[in-house]
């Protein structure tokens, strides 16, 4: 009897913590699945209403002249006029660069730049950003072990 | 978001002295989190960010942290919730000074309001340029704390 108790009482503990973690997945999933919903191609076309526009990320398709060129991210195309404005962390614009800008909205497609940053290639920044994921990892298993019986992470050393 | 040397080294800096490893490594582990939980993800699938970016929002991080806490003994339960908050806030905190990535910025009160704030300082990729003299501030304070311990 005292057995089946224990068993029962085991199998309660779970079904709890298994309930408190499905309710907690079930609303992150839906208001993860909401913003991307939300955010679609058509609101950001549009939110642009004359404000200031600023977006990182936007890789140059095709400079049309001295003036104006054509650059997209995933979600935005665009025509960045006035692009030579001030041009921060470089010289000159290419095809292909990554540029990050500060600019007021002339209508749906096109912007006017007032402030251009050429944007480095992000693959250092997850390099360098993996050293410390990994020391924290190394030290995380250092002092925690995972019981799998109680499914949940124990101190060592406590 | 500044790289992840700047968001540990930063809530390594500012922390409490005397906090225990086990707390100290999962407010360290909180500093790291929003990004974590968003940027392998947003990285390889860029459609589908924003369904990624939700978990970068203040209160999906808060019920990450609830999820994940859920996984700890009962008795140091709450103080891994707190822990690995505080070191989320210290993560926030470093993300208000940048210029948002992407149009909307980093929806702090999702999905309550649109408003944004930030002070647009300097943009994602610069913080690379931080990271070595944070790394240099780190080994100092770790040699001098290790050397009065």
């Amino acid at each position: 009897m005292r057995f089946i108790l224990k068993k029962i009482k085991v199998y309660l503990f779970f079904m709890k913590k298994f309930i408190t973690v499905f309710i907690l997945l079930i609303a992150i999933l839906s208001l993860s699945y909401y913003n991307y919903q939300k955010y679609d191609y058509n609101y950001f076309k549009n939110i642009r209403n004359g404000k200031e526009y600023i977006n990182g990320g936007l890789k140059v398709l095709e400079i049309y002249n001295k003036n104006s060129l054509l650059a997209a991210n995933t979600f935005d195309t665009l025509i960045i006029l006035n692009y030579r404005c001030f041009v921060e962390n470089g010289n000159r614009i290419s095809v292909g660069d990554n540029l990050g800008i500060k600019a007021t909205i002339v209508n749906p497609d096109t912007v006017s730049a007032y402030f251009v940053h050429i944007q480095t290639p992000r693959f250092w920044k997850v390099i360098i950003s993996l050293i410390p994921f990994f020391i924290i990892i190394y030290f995380f298993f250092k002092y925690f072990k995972f019981d799998f019986k109680k499914f949940i992470f124990i101190r060592k050393n406590a | 978001m500044p790289e992840l040397i700047t968001h540990t080294t930063f809530a390594y800096l500012i922390r409490r002295r005397n906090l225990e490893i086990h707390f100290f490594i999962l407010f360290l582990l909180g500093a790291m989190l929003p990004d974590l939980l968003t940027r392998p993800f947003t990285t390889f699938f860029k459609p589908e960010q924003f369904f990624f970016n939700a978990s970068h929002t203040p209160l999906v991080v808060l019920l990450w942290i609830i999820l994940i806490s859920q996984f700890f003994e009962k008795e140091i339960r709450w103080n891994v919730f707190k822990y690995i908050s505080l070191g989320t806030l210290t993560h926030f905190f470093l993300d208000l000074f940048q210029n948002g990535s992407n149009n909307i910025g980093y929806q702090w009160f999702f999905p309550f309001s649109e408003w944004n704030f930030s002070f647009n300082l300097f943009w994602a990729d610069e913080s690379i340029y931080i990271a070595p003299f944070m790394a240099i501030i780190f080994f100092i304070d770790f040699y001098f704390f290790k050397k009065k311990k």
